[in-house]
């Protein structure tokens, strides 16, 4: 009893004096915190004419490498203005987003020439921390002033980024502090550490970018052209079941991870195969549950390989079980671009391509389409959900797309058709479409929607195209619809540059 | 002569006297009103081989026939053990459930003691439902007390709705604004003196909305059941849009006179299957012409041209007259349907089937098994078994299967431990064989190849590999440690 006691006096004694150590610290690398404010604005999925109600957030960034300021990309998402305040100060200087991207969760400003942010100290980047290193959080309390928590990295992994599907190396960082906004910098030393992405209070767990990802981002914004994030394109689960591993003809027990399915038009649909058992991949051995030995991370898993260490257009060497038989085979990345899915996401928050004819709001299938129905969407929309669920990433063309009426502005010309929304369109005028351009084209060689096929419909819906024009306008004026169509000329198919690089995965960038 | 005013009084004094002589005609049915206790126990759907808890049902019913009680059937599914008892006595008699539609909400009841219906009376139905407006007394035992209650009220909608008691099955209904309550279910709505509906249920989060099972219901169910089998009603199958579009009639040809429906889909467990195609338009039923919207003229009133198929019986035909491929064309439907797997009606009255194998579970999908999911449904894989029960016919799912059989547990031993992912997974083949519906896994399973069972999933591009022999050798103490008293259950059995 009075052991126990004891323990909760300590405790009790200690969490005052954390406090103070964070009110009063401030460090070198502190300074080079700022302040990130974003205003931001996304487009109304469902009524793309438009914009949503616009908002404000805001988090932390850290001045890097000549004057730039890095923050999370989820920060900064579908900004309309970013400004960033120093401490103890009210001064707010506007900035641009030179370079983001989801993928890493990373973002780089540029503060206006002149304001006092460009001649901030910048932050050096730390070595890679290590597990049960002790570090320190930095961020603004609420008067502006630096506030500063210690931390203890407890975990080192590779994991899903929060805002994002994809995953990247990721601390979790243990921490007194209660960090109230995204980007909180993560000092070891004077250097910068990492980024918090996320804060968990309940558990005092923060997950933090960490430098290695920070500092490849940075020399890839520096080395033009941006390449981004690499991916293989293909989709792995671990091999630890006994049974399996023999059905699979597998020697051992303690490697490879097997291929579950490629993704079409990548490099590893034109080198592996489904069941195929990744024992090696960029010459390391991989285990049963897809980690291999890091020289400087330790245990880690081989996504990081990829994700961490390669570029896309890199080639790299694995071996594979296939059939029982050892295959080597050269695997090469890219970078995987949302545009290139049958449904993309759309997290960069752009105006969709759509069309508003007689009411009919036609427009292309996508992941924030989706999610605007709210938590249950996979419910309230159960047909376009189970596509999302099992076709998202392959489209059978390059460019296929899901064209859907998303809805029907109700309207004499369009009487009878108003219950038939968020349904995939087949045919326009008894043209299939497979994507927007699609029908841009169909609509303007016939000069106007007349027919409408919707899958599992077996009528045609009919407009007259006599009446069009003057319901168009009218539709227009009722529904303040600034522009019936919104047409980005060969915009979203452009891909960013894949250029194959020779050079290992693992050749130490 | 007589004074204006003494005219009025006179007027308000023989409204006064027949409100009371139609109130005053429902004392006689009080006697007729029974009230309903019952022992349910359904099937447990996430552990099929075994029951879920008993429970208590109480609800009303009413005197239709010799030895008969009409009441819901929800009071009485999966009952074990039924009593009945009237108002203002203490004995109670047994009671068995004789006819049940579970499409209607409707059953009866068969009591063997025959001094049960002394001082009873055999209720009257109306012909006809009241207007709108008109005043109906609803008799039952609601929750609140012990002895019947009597709440009066108007009738304030005459409409179709979904029976909640199937989840599924539209047909028409009664709303009243009187007050009904748990408790009710099963006792008659009476207007004039005669039973013109059964409350049923109500609409929650909303005030003085209850609903009764109608007169043409309850004599379609009596009719049905009158030689000795219920069919319950048939569907027709058939899915339609509206033709108020101007551009749609002229797309499909139609002349300036003709109105009708065009026909979208063809459900293949429907009346219309083979009968009627994709593309048709439906321009009469029976004599009746369907307006664009999809209605019909009865009694001078607009209603839904599914109400001239609700009062068919199974086995009756319809007259369509069709316009196709530019010219009309009449002929019979025989309202008759084959057993449709994929309606997903509530289940009711039998037991899930299932087949285990090494610790795996597989049960068909029903919308039993969806419920026990909870917040497991809105998962992806939870959201894909509501998909392929919402459009197994609809996107062609139906012709690969004649139902989903799914992959709802794993009793956890080490022959299954990495087979914890597949949950809720549809069983696309076994040992290389399709499986098309439950029975087929037993014959697939029996075949394993070169020592191993290897089970594939719909829409998964992983699989599951069990080791032949481990199974076998596991199989007889998995039962015996999970409580698992057979392996299979094929056959739907009554409980």
């Amino acid at each position: 009893m009075n052991t126990v006691r004891r323990t909760i006096l300590s405790v009790l004694l200690a969490l005052p004096a954390a406090r103070l150590h964070a009110a009063t610290t401030n460090r070198v690398g502190a300074g080079s915190v700022l302040e990130v404010i974003v205003h931001y604005q996304t487009f109304d999925p469902v009524r793309p004419w438009q914009k949503k109600r616009p908002g404000v957030r805001s988090g932390y960034g850290v001045v890097v490498d000549r004057g730039k300021v890095l923050t999370t990309e989820d920060l900064v998402r579908n900004h309309t203005l970013v400004e960033l305040r120093s401490a103890k100060s009210g001064a707010k200087i506007p900035a641009d987003v030179e370079q983001l991207d989801w993928q890493g969760n990373l973002a780089l400003l540029v503060p206006a020439p002149g304001s006092s942010a460009a001649a901030t100290t910048p932050a050096p980047l730390a070595p890679t921390p290590k597990k049960d290193e002790a570090v320190r959080i930095v961020q603004f309390d609420g008067t502006g002033d630096i506030q500063e928590g210690a931390a203890t990295v407890v975990r080192m992994a590779v994991e899903g980024l929060p805002s994002a599907a994809s995953s990247m190396l990721t601390l979790s960082v243990l921490t007194d502090l209660s960090v109230n906004g995204r980007g909180a910098a993560v000092f070891a030393g004077d250097a910068l550490a990492g980024l918090v992405m996320t804060y968990d209070s309940s558990r005092r767990m923060a997950k933090v970018l960490p430098a290695p990802i920070i500092s490849r981002f940075l020399r890839d914004v520096q080395d033009a052209p941006y390449r981004g994030f690499a991916t293989a394109g293909f989709v792995w689960t671990s091999l630890v079941d006994p049974t399996k591993r023999a059905y699979l003809n597998v020697p051992g027990r303690e490697r490879g991870v097997m291929v579950v399915s490629t993704v079409p038009r990548t490099g590893a649909a034109e080198t592996l195969k489904a069941r195929d058992v990744v024992v090696e991949w960029a010459g390391h051995a991989v285990d049963n549950q897809g980690f291999y030995e890091d020289a400087e991370l330790g245990r880690m898993q081989f996504v990081h390989l990829i994700k961490g260490l390669s570029f896309p257009g890199d080639i790299v060497p694995a071996r594979v079980y296939r059939d029982g038989q050892v295959h080597d085979v050269n695997v090469r990345l890219m970078r995987a671009v949302d545009e290139d899915r049958l449904i993309p996401e759309n997290i960069a928050g752009r105006r969709p391509e759509y069309l508003v004819e007689g009411g009919l709001v036609i427009r292309e299938l996508t992941g924030d389409y989706l999610r605007e129905y709210g938590g249950r969407w996979r419910l309230q929309l159960p047909r376009l959900a189970h596509i999302y669920s099992t076709r998202a990433r392959q489209p059978e063309e390059s460019g296929d797309r899901v064209v859907i009426l998303s809805h029907v502005l109700p309207d004499p010309v369009n009487i009878g058709y108003q219950q038939f929304g968020r349904r995939v369109i087949e045919q326009i005028n008894g043209t299939p479409v497979r994507c927007m351009a699609d029908v841009f084209r169909v609509v303007d060689r016939d000069g106007g929607l007349a027919r409408l096929q919707l899958a599992g419909l077996g009528v045609e819906l009919a407009l007259d195209p006599a009446l069009l024009p003057r319901a168009n306008r009218r539709l227009a004026e009722r529904y303040g619809i600034a522009a019936l169509r919104f047409q980005i000329k060969g915009g979203l198919k452009t891909r960013p540059s894949t250029a194959h690089r020779s050079a290992p995965a693992s050749s130490g960038r | 002569m007589a004074s204006p005013l003494l005219g009025l009084l006179a007027g308000l004094c023989s409204v006064w006297q027949a409100h009371a002589a139609a109130r005053g005609r429902e004392l006689p049915l009080r006697g007729s009103v029974v009230k309903i206790y019952a022992t349910v126990q359904a099937g447990d759907f996430a552990m099929p081989w075994q029951s879920a808890g008993t429970g208590g049902s109480v609800g009303s019913g009413f005197v239709v026939g010799k030895r008969r009680l009409l009441t819901n059937a929800h009071i009485v599914s999966d009952a074990r053990f039924i009593e009945v008892q009237k108002e203002g006595e203490a004995e109670r008699y047994v009671a068995a459930v004789e006819f049940v539609g579970h499409d209607c909400d409707l059953a009866t009841l068969r009591v063997e003691d025959e001094s049960f219906f002394k001082g009873t009376h055999v209720v009257s139905f109306g012909d006809r439902l009241p207007d709108l407006n008109e005043e109906v007394t609803v008799l039952g035992y609601p929750r609140g007390g012990i002895r019947l209650s009597l709440t009066r009220g108007v009738v304030s909608r005459i409409d179709y709705s979904v029976y909640s008691h199937s989840a599924v099955d539209l047909h028409l209904v009664l709303q009243v604004d009187a007050a009904i309550n748990a408790g009710n279910s099963g006792g008659p709505v009476i207007y004039n003196g005669r039973v013109i509906g059964v409350a049923f249920q109500t609409l929650q989060q909303a005030d003085n909305i209850g609903y009764a099972v109608p007169i043409p219901v309850i004599q379609h169910f009596l009719s049905d059941i009158a030689d000795g089998a219920y069919n319950g009603y048939p569907e027709a199958g058939l899915v339609h849009v509206n033709l108020r579009n101007p551009a749609l009639r002229k797309h499909l040809g139609l002349r300036r006179s003709q109105s009708g429906l065009a026909v979208s889909f063809v459900d293949p467990f429907g009346s219309a299957y083979g009968r009627l195609a994709v593309g048709d338009v439906v321009l009469d039923i029976d004599g009746y012409r369907i307006a664009n919207d999809g209605t019909i003229k009865l009694g001078g009133e607009p209603v839904s041209y599914t109400e001239l198929f609700e009062r068919k019986q199974w086995g009756e035909t319809v007259r369509l007259t069709v316009w196709r491929n530019g010219g009309e064309r009449t002929f019979e439907m025989p309202l008759k349907n084959p057993p449709d797997p994929f309606a997903y009606r509530n289940v009711y009255d039998r037991l899930p089937t299932y087949y285990t194998i090494g610790g795996l579970v597989f049960s068909p999908l029903t919308s039993n098994y969806l419920r026990t999911l909870g917040r497991s449904l809105n998962t992806r894989r939870g959201a894909a078994l509501r998909y392929y029960m919402d459009y197994a016919k609809r996107d062609n799912m139906h012709r690969d299967r004649d139902e989903f059989v799914v992959l709802i547990r794993r009793l956890a031993h080490s022959v299954n431990t990495y087979c914890e992912g597949f949950l809720n997974g549809v069983v696309a083949e076994v040992n290389g064989r399709k499986i098309r519906r439950l029975r087929d896994l037993k014959a697939a399973f029996a075949a394993p190849r070169d020592g191993f069972h290897v089970v594939r999933f719909v829409g998964m591009d992983d699989f599951v590999v069990l080791d032949v022999k481990a199974v076998e050798a596991a199989e007889p103490e998995l039962l015996r440690r999970y409580g698992v008293p057979a392996a299979e259950r094929f056959e739907d059995a009554a409980p």
